[in-house]
């Protein structure tokens, strides 16, 4: 089966820096992936490139099978939407404005547009100015308009990739789970998701897989259950011994109270990789 | 409960909502406005025409015939070139800004602040003076296209100031803005320097802004640039409005950003260069014109652009007349009657939106 997205020992380099070493991640359709990582590791930086925002200096990616390049903006933008971790908008824009542009110059998204703010909470910020808004709120309305651009795409191209970068980083408890349950909703449609998530307790419970990012490579792979595990915390985050289990499904959870007594942050190199 | 919030307030707003972003109101309330202008603009200077009177020299009334005979003269040769040419200026200048800060994201952008106008200047001035010390006469339909590549080099230099990693400062976008201007007015007073008499006098009217020498080859000249604004405006709009939430959102909501960009920057260079070279360096309808517009009719650019060239020609109609009026039979540079209505207002943008420049 053709790979939903694929990259091949693909290599970013700013100035001296390698962001990404050789990197290689094949994505099937309809999986859930999250990209966890301490920071500093490439994880923003492999969602932009998957994105086609950033070219990578070596290596290929390829989407749906065709490489990355060939596709135009325009035609990217109906296969793939993506949530960027903080934006701003320079004008006043309305919140249902703001919302509309996922669906870019398509007439006929007022349906689109109102079902995307009423899945973020937001029907009643429609009409209000999306700077006066708090960061959370204004977040949730750039999710609804990732949300709108991901439809627009899948009523031509079938369902497509959403890519999330950081999307519950300045939201509540609640509003958290929301996003959740509206990316389970896109999956069970049989969209591809690929997100960085800060939070592993999160990650468990978002993904089928998780990807383990350190210095720029992969170092582990695999289900929540086989990635979370104390080796991997205390090998790439530097933290020890915070593994509990949630009863019903199983799932690992991560509660940090101490670091690893072996300094990781000053010998980043003797970490093995886990895989 | 407050009006607004009843039933009936509510449909009242939702109405007037609508509106005000229908674009055939809009431009059409707006074209009316000019209209009226024109014709009031057109009654009024040193040699004034009644309004009776201008209704028979425009053949749609009786008169005195030697008195229709002067008027038709005035009104033809110098009022009329003098409206249409204030229009069009008025026009670019206020898409040229309206343009630039959806370009740099900062409501804040007008060429003539951030140095544009000065490189369009520049370039022209010195297009007058080599051009006269070669003794080779220079056809006037060159000064707007020495001023385009003036206007041109500055934008491109600022853009690559200004933006890394398709990230914008609006700091450094203003005070390397500051600089250019600078420069250019450096090489503009370097020429005040080894210019002759005649050419000073040239020279003078760039730096001031004036529209006192209109003629009808000179908006001739301007014209192909307006309409290169009227055809344009549409094919940039929808990225522009894109573009108000960064390069990298642009781009992935499917705008081609490059493309995009260097459009915009050789559009506004080309539009405020050919207002440059006929009118001189005049500045803030860039900022004025759009950000009226914002308040009343939304910061959309499918509908911001157009009325940018309909309230800019209103603006810089009714400025030109008053400048003419102000101080008759002598006339103020507009120049300066801009900048005095203009420079309150960039503070007071600037005062209600201290985090736009995050200085």
């Amino acid at each position: 089966m053709t790979s939903a997205l694929a990259a091949t020992s693909m290599t970013v380099r700013v100035g001296a820096k390698t962001l990404l070493d050789q990197l290689t991640l094949a994505i099937a359709p309809g999986e859930t992936v999250a990209l966890v990582g301490p920071n500093g590791a490439g994880k923003s930086t492999l969602l932009r490139v998957l994105a086609g925002e950033i070219a990578p200096q070596a290596g290929a990616v390829t989407l749906r099978g065709r490489p990355l390049k060939s596709y135009s903006a325009r035609t990217l933008a109906l296969h793939r939407a993506m949530l960027s971790q903080h934006t701003t908008v320079a004008f006043p824009f309305t919140v249902a404005d703001v919302v509309r542009m996922g669906a870019g110059d398509r007439g006929g998204a007022d349906a689109l547009v109102a079902s995307a703010l009423a899945e973020v909470d937001l029907t009643a910020f429609g009409e209000r100015i999306i700077t006066t808004l708090s960061g959370g709120e204004q977040q949730r309305a750039h999710f609804a308009r990732v949300l709108v651009q991901l439809a627009c795409g899948e009523a031509i191209h079938g369902p497509g990739l959403l890519m999330l970068d950081e999307p519950t980083a300045s939201l509540d408890l609640r509003h958290q789970l929301d996003l959740l349950e509206a990316t389970r909703r896109r999956r069970a449609r049989g969209v591809t998701i690929v997100a960085v998530l800060h939070d592993l307790n999160l990650a468990a419970l978002f993904a089928d897989r998780i990807v383990v990012l350190d210095h720029g490579r992969i170092v582990a792979d695999g289900t929540p259950a086989d990635i979370i595990t104390d080796t991997m915390l205390e090998q790439v985050f530097g933290v020890t011994g915070a593994i509990g289990r949630v009863p019903s499904p199983g799932l690992p959870f991560v509660l940090p109270h101490a670091m690893a007594r072996m300094k990781q942050h000053l010998h980043p190199h003797v970490a093995a990789p886990l895989s | 409960m407050t009006a607004a919030e009843t039933p009936a307030g509510k449909l009242h707003a939702g109405r007037w909502a609508r509106a005000r972003r229908s674009p055939v109101i809009v431009i059409g309330a707006l074209l009316a406005v000019l209209a009226i202008i024109a014709v009031a603009a057109a009654t009024i200077g040193a040699a004034g025409i009644p309004f009776h009177r201008l209704l028979a020299a425009a053949g749609l009334g009786a008169g005195d015939p030697d008195l229709i005979a002067r008027d038709r003269l005035v009104l033809w040769s110098i009022r009329l070139p003098r409206i249409v040419l204030a229009s069009m200026v008025g026009a670019l200048l206020a898409a040229a800004g309206a343009i630039m800060q959806g370009l740099f994201r900062n409501p804040l952008a007008d060429p003539a602040l951030v140095g544009v106008s000065s490189g369009g200047a520049l370039a022209a001035t010195s297009t007058i003076v080599v051009g006269d010390r070669l003794g080779i006469p220079l056809p006037f339909e060159l000064l707007p296209i020495a001023a385009f590549v003036g206007a041109l080099s500055a934008t491109t230099a600022l853009y690559s100031i200004a933006t890394r990693e398709s990230r914008t400062s609006a700091a450094i976008f203003l005070l390397g803005g500051l600089a250019i201007a600078a420069l250019a007015n450096a090489g503009i007073g370097l020429l005040v320097f080894v210019a002759d008499d005649r050419q000073l006098r040239d020279i003078t009217f760039w730096m001031l802004g004036s529209l006192g020498g209109a003629t009808w080859p000179k908006t001739l000249a301007i014209a192909p640039f307006a309409a290169a604004l009227i055809v344009a405006v549409p094919l940039i709009a929808r990225g522009l409005d894109l573009l108000v939430l960064g390069e990298a959102e642009a781009f992935h909501m499917g705008v081609e950003v490059e493309r995009l960009k260097r459009y915009a920057i050789l559009l506004v260079s080309a539009i405020t260069g050919a207002a440059v070279a006929v009118a001189g360096v005049i500045g803030f309808v860039g900022i004025v014109v759009p950000h009226l517009l914002r308040l009343m009719i939304g910061p959309g650019h499918r509908l911001l652009l157009p009325a940018c060239v309909a309230l800019g020609a209103i603006l810089m109609v009714g400025a030109d007349t008053g400048a003419r009026m102000l101080a008759a039979p002598a006339e103020v540079p507009i120049g300066i009657l801009t900048a005095a209505i203009g420079a309150p207002f960039f503070l007071a943008i600037l005062l209600r939106q201290r985090s736009v420049a995050s200085l």
